[in-house]
């Protein structure tokens, strides 16, 4: 059976919270249900599924790449020409320093900026199901519902003060 | 009359925030072109300026030290600026939020300055025979990893800049009506919408973003001193100067950021955004580095003024107590005594005027103090000495170091200016999450404002 999406709008969160408690009430399990916003609410504050994500993998990944291309490069060059200056050791660890630390960084930069197109999803070439007034302070619920229960999850978002339910064309 | 005293305006909703902050940002008078010719045209004098210098070659070291002073006065001020936002946001303080974008939208001057490197690694002198942290490492430095790491410190800033604006891109590319503008707007937003997983990584990136911005700034800082001061001044043992540095950076970061807020409110009309409480707050951590400023350099000066040895006390008088004293004096009454004896004062800290008025001295008195610090350096004949042969006198700038001096700085506010057409420069979606969590109550005889906290 096919699923439907609907978009619920909601002026008032405290609507948001009572229509999320009712879909779910319903049957409509959390993982269904999304939540947009113009601005974040405290994580839980409408009982909303907590979506996972490893963002904080992806600057530790880059920076570790980066960190071990600057140690290469810095002792492996100095280390395939070895050129012994004045009897001093051949590893020169204070600019080595310098150089990794930079690398990465700059490893971390470009696999965090990576990391948030790909864990936000972007970029997104249409926006799908939505509202323009979501960037003005109102909230939506999309609820991604079998056929059978997409008409109970319409009655049940207006029932608990949604001003508009839209259906994905 | 009392509880007429304590009664507090309400709070306005997100989607007041949003229409208002959005009609800002969708007006493109003539008064907003007005100033950007008038800066654009301040921007190509600095332009004029630089073309003089360069087609003097690199050979004489000591005319770009105006040059090389006005790149770091703008890594001291205006790309400082994001560790405000940065700092703010780790620490949760609910009062940031109508400042942060001003502070972030400043990252772009990264991109000037690292244009502004360039030049000034081309008039450095060779690195055999002189001090410098690079060891004789053979590869690319100092030039390469000079650019690798202001570069970084730009492209961190762009990125906490571009990642925390995307709520907003997406407010405007849906609010403004259909131009070019509005579709590259678009086209940056790229496709936001807002659902949960977004907000969550938007949230995890700004503390990775702006933890990186933190621990990037300093490196740059280190790397200036080292590289465009330190490493050209024969004799000089300064362990502390980055650091010190880096304490000029967070001064001058306040500094500019309470001197644009009070620029936006008196002439952009921007007072329901930064109320007395944003510059009462910022006033606090401008008086304690007002302080920071004189310990540290206090704490330089000692190891000069003990050591005693010639070559420490010829540094002493040429940096401080003879060829650049004029600066040196207004750097201290500007950046340390001025702040003290007015910020001491609660009323002159719970004030608009007050801070902005320090701040403003402080934003001179850092300029000055950077062209002591590196004119001085570019001034020296031959850094390979191992201490200074005589007391070279202080250099005044000539016509195109002021040109330079002017461009850089007006070229700052103009892609300051230009970006917020693109960004709005009030976090829309940051301030209307902090009005959700705020909530007036009565208190006994009075109101009280009760802020939740988020995380």
């Amino acid at each position: 059976m096919a699923n439907r999406k609907l978009l619920g709008l909601f002026q008032e969160p405290q609507q948001v919270a009572d229509a999320m408690n009712e879909l779910k009430g319903s049957g409509i399990p959390a993982e269904d249900l999304d939540i947009y916003s113009g601005s974040p609410f405290p994580e839980g504050a409408f009982g909303e599924h907590e979506p996972h994500h490893r963002l904080y993998m992806f600057p530790l990944v880059g920076a570790l790449i980066g960190f071990s291309l600057g140690l290469l490069y810095t002792a492996g060059t100095q280390i395939a020409y070895p050129l012994v200056t004045g009897g001093k050791p051949l590893l020169s660890i204070p600019p080595m320093t310098i150089i990794m630390y930079e690398n990465t960084m700059l490893g971390a930069i470009i696999a965090t900026v990576l990391g948030v197109l790909f864990e936000s999803r972007l970029p997104k070439r249409s926006l799908g199901l939505y509202d323009e007034r979501i960037t003005e302070g109102y909230i939506g619920i999309v609820v991604d519902a079998p056929e059978e229960k997409a008409d109970e999850a319409e009655k049940l978002m207006k029932a608990a003060g949604a001003e508009e339910v839209k259906h994905e064309s | 009359m009392a509880e007429a005293a304590h009664e507090m305006r309400p709070i306005p909703t997100h989607q007041e925030v949003a229409l208002d902050v959005l009609a800002r940002f969708q007006d493109l008078g003539a008064r907003y072109w007005g100033w950007v010719t008038v800066l654009g045209f301040l921007f190509v004098l600095g332009i004029v300026g630089f073309v003089i210098r360069l087609s003097a070659g690199f050979d004489d070291r000591s005319i770009w030290g105006y040059h090389v002073a006005t790149m770091s006065f703008i890594v001291t001020t205006f790309l400082a600026m994001p560790m405000i936002s940065a700092g703010l946001r780790l620490t949760k303080a609910n009062w940031r939020r109508p400042l942060t974008r001003v502070t972030e939208n400043m990252s772009i001057t990264g991109l000037l300055v690292v244009l502004m490197l360039l030049p000034a690694l081309a008039a450095l002198p060779p690195l055999e025979g002189r001090r410098n942290i690079w060891f004789d490492f053979p590869l690319g430095a100092p030039g390469v990893w000079n650019v690798l790491g202001f570069g970084n410190l730009a492209l961190m800033g762009l990125a906490l800049l571009w990642v925390l604006a995307l709520p907003d891109l997406a407010a405007a590319r849906d609010h403004l009506p259909p131009s070019a503008r509005q579709r590259f707007i678009a086209w940056a937003s790229l496709g936001w919408v807002g659902h949960l997983r977004q907000w969550r990584v938007l949230y995890a990136a700004s503390l990775v973003f702006g933890g990186g911005y933190l621990i990037a700034y300093p490196l740059v800082q280190s790397l200036l001193f080292a590289d465009f001061h330190a490493g050209l001044m024969p004799g000089l043992k300064d362990a502390i100067g980055p650091a010190r540095a880096v304490v000029h950076g967070v001064q001058g970061a306040l500094a500019m950021t309470i001197v644009v807020m009070y620029v936006m409110r008196r002439l952009g009309g921007y007072e329901r955004y930064f109320s007395v409480e944003q510059f009462w707050a910022l006033s606090k951590p401008l008086l304690a580095f007002s302080l920071f400023w004189f310990y540290f350099w206090w704490a330089s000066f000692l190891t000069f003024w003990y050591g005693r040895l010639p070559g420490e006390t010829d540094l002493i008088r040429f940096l401080v107590l003879n060829s650049y004293l004029g600066p040196f004096i207004v750097s201290l009454v500007l950046n340390f005594i001025v702040p003290l004896v007015a910020l001491i004062w609660s009323p002159v800290r719970r004030s608009a005027w007050g801070p902005a008025f320090v701040s403003a001295g402080i934003l001179v008195g850092t300029f000055v103090n950077e062209v002591r610090i590196y004119v001085s350096a570019f001034s020296i004949e031959d850094p390979t000495l191992h201490a200074l042969d005589g007391i070279p006198p202080g250099q005044w700038p000539e016509a195109p170091d002021v040109l330079i001096a002017i461009g850089g700085i007006a070229g700052c506010v103009l892609l300051f200016m230009l970006v917020s057409k693109i960004v709005p420069v009030i976090s829309m979606w940051e301030v209307g999450e902090g009005l959700r969590l705020t909530k007036i109550r009565r208190y006994l005889n009075r109101q009280v404002r009760v802020i939740a906290k988020s995380h």
